[in-house]
């Protein structure tokens, strides 16, 4: 069983530092793929099979709240789990997030253990086959 | 709000995010020394509270910073270096905001790498720190 992790984020910086998160975290991962903003992770998701999404909120084209909003309308990408990653620790978009679908919010800086820690929850809850 | 509180902030969130992304622990100092090569990024943020973060750091200490921020030990490309210290202006602004109001609506334009370093006026409160290898400076103007 290994895992196909998509990462949504603009900054070409911080896709690399979550790139060696899971990387280095220890799970099984086929594919680890790379958007930088909504819009271009919904096109990668409409071709191919990923198992978890990481992604950051204040994005070009396509912020993270609106990918999240159009993810969670389509029913073939709805059960994806997603794992919002940002600096906006405010309540008020914490829940928005959570409301939305979310099943995690890690607040920048993070320490990679927590990160690691959030990733292994949720994909505790889905079941890859193959 | 209290200009104590966003002091506090100030060098609260530019030490947390220094020490948990780039391992580094920020001693402050009174300035930055005068004729240094510096890099110069800002982020305008809306919403609750609008206004412009700076971020200036000399070459040396910036390079510093992003090698550990990537886990890097090769020579790094000038677009990798800006998108770090980028990413570093989003986190020390957005983590700043966040706790000075957790319940406010927070809006962080991109970060940019821009020519001119911070501007100094009374209505611009500003930090700055020794790091590895240099300096940098963090201000903030509420609008």
């Amino acid at each position: 069983m290994s895992y196909r992790i998509l990462i949504v984020d603009d900054s070409p910086g911080m896709r690399a530092v979550l790139r060696r998160v899971v990387d280095l975290s220890g799970l099984p991962v086929a594919a680890c793929q790379t958007a930088c903003h909504g819009r271009a992770a919904l096109a990668i998701l409409r071709g191919e099979p990923v198992d978890l999404i990481l992604t950051d909120i204040n994005m070009p084209e396509m912020n993270g709240e609106d990918f999240v909003a159009e993810l969670k309308k389509d029913p073939a990408l709805s059960e994806i789990p997603v794992l919002v990653i940002s600096t906006d620790a405010t309540s008020n978009r914490m829940q928005r997030m959570l409301e939305l679908g979310a099943a995690g919010y890690v607040i920048k800086p993070f320490q990679p253990e927590t990160l690691r820690s959030e990733v292994e929850r949720v994909l505790g809850g889905v079941h890859v086959n193959g | 709000m209290l200009t104590a509180d966003v002091d506090r902030a100030l060098s609260r969130c530019t030490g947390r995010v220094l020490e948990t992304m780039c391992y580094s622990d920020p001693l402050p100092i009174t300035g930055l020394e005068e004729g240094q090569a510096l890099l110069h990024a800002e982020l305008h943020f809306h919403g609750t509270y609008s206004g412009v973060f700076h971020l200036d750091i000399t070459e040396e200490a910036g390079k510093s910073l992003a090698s550990t921020f990537l886990g890097s030990d090769e020579d790094l490309r000038e677009e990798q270096l800006g998108s770090v210290i980028c990413e570093l202006t989003n986190m020390i602004c957005g983590s700043m905001l966040s706790t000075l109001d957790v319940h406010a609506d927070i809006h962080l334009d991109a970060p940019a790498l821009v020519a001119e370093d911070a501007p100094r006026s009374d209505e611009v409160l500003c930090r700055a720190f020794e790091i590895d290898n240099g300096q940098m400076a963090v201000a903030i103007r509420f609008s």
